[in-house]
């Protein structure tokens, strides 16, 4: 019953309007009003403030700054160029493109907001000179950047990791192929919808001199995951060190190998990554109160002796634990249901034999599929912003995306080698 | 007294830009310095981590004020699309009294925390009040931006991310 009250005074707040860091900690605050007064409120602060400082999280400005230095200095136009060499000959080309140069930049960014403020607006300009419509672009742009964090680096996987106590290399290792899976996915339905449309087949053939121009000049930047992953399993430095590697790495390409930073240019960088950290981590502010409330009342046992009486078959449980997912990233911002929901499933999931790797995957990949989901996808609004494309346009477009990506979400949820193979060949998973 | 409340109001702001500009370049430096130090000890880099604690959270909450004042802090705007005009407003003013109640609390009980706290920094051996004090600072600071909203009136903006200006070199 408590938990009932709890979650729907979350949901009236944030869907009356407030602010979504203000929403979690107001509702934290009169559930500790209620459970000792006054006094217990200053808990409000104490966890307030130890949710925004943990020392993991601070990969999260730096894998959004290293996202906006590649996208201002010349680092994404590369890559984009890379990526049509490989599948831009196909019919509907650049919707490929798209996807592809997204799985590239996933590899240097952490963050799904970055590909799409950022790689999005080279990819639908692109588009729409090659005659492509602009929602279908848009569409492409949105429901590609949610690849970026679930192939490595990854910020979801960085606080994932921090909370459950996983390695978050282990974690980055897990992502690569349900990453490299849902890119497949979406290549495919895009296929589909070429044919369907006809849509254009690009005429302009590269030389071989120029393919090799191209593929030189992407290549710093496509070996990035291979610094960041190779650095951390190495031993040579933490996830977080690893991020501040990414951003000098980043910088350097941009300055010195592209030339398309300078120094005047990077305090609206560095501010438009801190606004961007703020908004994030002050949702993980509000979280961090909500989630000590939670603990407080018990309310993790109350759902989790919930579901399991509806059932305790395994499968039965994982449909449900992803049912509800899918469903709080409809209204509720992806690092917040993050941080409220762990210590209800992964007990739930320690019960019914599922890994905390394995478990880390299916949240992020639920998480992601509610960037795109109205009325609270952040990578809608994102990309509607930047291409002038409503939003129910893009939704209009989106559904075969989301059911694609309901399928990589079946495989991974149910196979749980697509997530635990690589980390196993490292020694890294049980 | 308007025009110096305006100019104060955008000092204030542009204070909090450049300091969340400051605060993020020295964490990155300060974390890549880490890293080399370790590769070639030329110099012992104990206690860098309490000094990225402090920046962080000065940016987050003094930057959470300055987003407040830009209505920039995520939220869902749903409702405010859908209701009829004069509902909105309505739907809007109990929205700022919210911020508002949040804002007072934050600022009070932030104070309590910081001003009760005996914590000492290890390495640098001085009091953690001022890492603390961050809070009740930047709860002053939505206070009053609070109840200069709640008495203009306006609409609170959407925390929609836009992209990097074109100065930037973005494409």
């Amino acid at each position: 019953m408590i938990a009932i009250a709890v979650f729907a005074a979350l949901i009236v707040l944030m869907v009356l309007g407030v602010p979504i860091g203000i929403a979690l900690a107001t509702t934290a605050g009169v559930v500790m009003f209620w459970m000792g007064g006054f006094d217990l409120t200053i808990m409000l602060a104490q966890r307030m403030y130890a949710g925004t400082t943990s020392f993991p999280l601070l990969a999260i400005p730096l894998f959004i700054l290293a996202g906006n230095l590649m996208n201002s200095g010349g680092t994404t136009e590369r890559i984009f160029a890379a990526a049509h060499l490989f599948v831009g000959r196909i019919r509907g080309g650049l919707g490929h493109v798209n996807v592809v140069s997204s799985m590239i930049f996933a590899g240097m960014s952490g963050s799904a907001i970055a590909d799409a403020a950022g790689l999005a607006l080279v990819e639908i300009e692109a588009m729409k000179k090659a005659g492509y419509s602009a929602k279908f672009a848009a569409t492409i742009s949105a429901v590609s950047a949610t690849i970026g964090p679930v192939i490595p680096p990854s910020i979801p996987f960085v606080i994932y990791g921090s909370l459950a106590n996983v390695s978050i290399g282990t974690m980055f290792l897990a992502g690569v192929v349900p990453g490299v899976l849902m890119g497949v996915a979406m290549m495919i339905v895009i296929a589909l919808v070429a044919r369907r449309k006809n849509l254009p087949v690009m005429e302009h053939r590269p030389t071989g001199r120029e393919a090799v121009r191209i593929f030189a000049e992407a290549f710093p930047a496509v070996i990035t995951p291979v610094i960041i992953v190779g650095g951390i399993l190495g031993g040579l430095f933490t996830p977080t060190e690893a991020a501040a590697i990414a951003c000098l790495y980043a910088f350097a390409l941009g300055f010195f190998f592209y030339r398309e930073l300078s120094m005047a240019g990077l305090p609206a960088i560095l501010w438009e990554t801190a606004r961007q950290t703020i908004q994030v981590m002050f949702i993980i502010a509000g979280a961090s109160a909500f989630g000590w409330i939670l603990i407080q009342q018990q309310i993790p046992n109350a759902v989790i002796d919930g579901i399991l009486s509806l059932s305790t078959t395994p499968w039965v449980v994982l449909l449900l634990v992803n049912l509800i997912l899918l469903v709080l990233g409809c209204f509720i911002e992806a690092i917040a249901i993050m941080i409220m929901t762990y210590p209800v499933f992964l007990p739930l999931m320690a019960k019914i034999g599922v890994s905390p790797e394995h478990f880390g995957v299916i949240m992020v990949l639920n998480l992601m599929i509610g960037l795109i989901t109205p009325p609270v996808g952040l990578c809608l609004y994102a990309v509607s912003t930047i291409s002038n494309v409503p939003i129910r346009d893009l939704v209009s477009e989106l559904w075969p995306y989301v059911v694609a990506l309901l399928v990589v979400l079946g495989l991974i949820s149910y196979v749980p080698e697509i997530s635990l193979w690589l980390p196993r060949q490292f020694g890294l998973a049980a | 007294m308007i025009e110096l409340l305006r100019t104060l109001d955008r000092a204030v702001f542009q204070a909090i830009r450049w300091g969340a500009i400051v605060s993020l370049l020295a964490i990155l430096l300060l974390l890549s310095l880490g890293v080399f130090v370790r590769a070639v000890p030329v110099f012992s880099m104990s206690g860098y981590d309490e000094i990225i604690e402090l920046l962080m959270a000065w940016m987050t909450f003094l930057g959470a004020a300055a987003l407040w004042r830009e209505g920039a802090l995520f939220r869902v705007e749903l409702l405010e699309l859908v209701l009829p005009a004069r509902w909105a407003r309505w739907t809007t003013r109990l929205v700022k009294l919210v911020m508002l109640a949040f804002a007072v609390t934050l600022t009070a009980k932030g104070w309590e925390f910081t001003a009760g706290s005996l914590e000492t920094v290890p390495f640098l051996a001085v009091s953690k009040q001022g890492w603390y004090a961050a809070m009740p600072v930047a709860g002053l600071l939505m206070t009053i931006y609070a109840m200069v909203g709640l008495l203009n009136d306006r609409p609170l903006g959407g925390g929609t991310i836009e992209p990097l200006p074109q100065s930037t070199g973005q494409h």
